[in-house]
């Protein structure tokens, strides 16, 4: 590993991680500042460009409580001004219910390619499996 | 992001996660060896200064029989010798009593200020900042 691939990597880190804060921040422009502006998206929020996924996002965030994206294992597979990037998360929602709370929870992979810009790197396809996906409730405490 | 960035980055994300490995270790001393003497935390239930901080924690965790601190994203930005980070924990806490595992998941993020010292970097500060949390009561699993 040279110092270069070294910052890539965490910049690339960064960014699976910067998404899921702007996600769970509920900030729709965060959440645009990690794509480049012609990304292709695949996954539960439809499939298009990444304005549709951006459109279900807003409408998705106010349906819960708290979401918290937790991610964790990755693979990069870093070219010169590309990256291939593939991230294990376990994405966390807390639907309104009362007394009690529906908690949905979802094993998701994030299949993305990145592209270096002037801006630094965004993801400029991403492609969203669902692995598997639990209900439960949240008992108040 | 500079060469000396990355090691800062890599030293404070060594740092947090290390408080993670040995709150779950009860290893108290490297707990405290994370934060810098005059460090403040603010649970949002309990805010104080270290030693009130650490005493807190310790009695927390103490009261449970095994406790996961598990830690996911992980971001930060260094200012010269003060950085700020967010880190993303899911902690698990369980009780064992009598047949019943009581558990405690706790969905947070530690919002820390950090400051670079001569033994390296610390945390000054510490926000906990809590998304979700979930309890349950489940039979004791026969081994």
């Amino acid at each position: 590993v040279t110092i270069a691939t070294a910052i890539d990597r965490l910049a690339l880190r960064d960014l699976a991680a910067r998404y899921a804060r702007a996600v769970d921040r509920r900030d729709l422009a965060l959440v645009r500042a990690c794509f480049t502006p012609d990304c292709r998206y695949d996954g539960a929020l439809g499939r298009g460009t990444i304005d549709v996924a951006l459109t279900a996002l807003g409408d998705a965030m106010r349906r819960y409580r708290a979401t918290f994206h937790l991610v964790a294992t990755q693979r990069i597979d870093l070219g010169a001004d590309v990256a291939d990037v593939d991230t294990y998360g376990i994405a966390h929602h807390v639907l309104p219910g009362g007394a009690a709370p529906r908690h949905r929870t979802v094993g998701v992979r994030y299949l993305d390619t990145c592209r270096r810009t002037q801006d630094g790197w965004r993801i400029a396809a991403r492609t969203v499996r669902r692995l598997w996906e639990r209900d439960g409730v949240v008992p108040l405490s | 992001v500079t060469p000396a960035e990355l090691l800062d980055r890599e030293e404070i994300r060594d740092l947090v996660t290390r408080y993670a490995h040995a709150v779950d270790r009860r290893a108290w001393e490297e707990v405290a060896g994370c934060f810098a003497p005059d460090a403040t935390a603010d649970y949002g239930y309990f805010a104080g200064a270290l030693p009130d901080v650490l005493a807190h924690i310790r009695a927390g965790l103490e009261g449970f029989t095994t406790t996961m601190h598990f830690v996911g994203n992980h971001l930060a930005e260094v200012q010269g010798d003060a950085a700020t980070a967010e880190t993303y924990a899911l902690c698990i806490h369980r009780a064992a009593r009598g047949g019943t595992v009581r558990e405690v998941t706790v969905a947070l993020r530690y919002l820390d200020r950090l400051a670079r010292t001569a033994g390296g970097w610390r945390i000054a500060h510490r926000d906990v900042a809590v998304d979700f949390d979930e309890r349950r009561e489940t039979p004791e699993a026969s081994a």
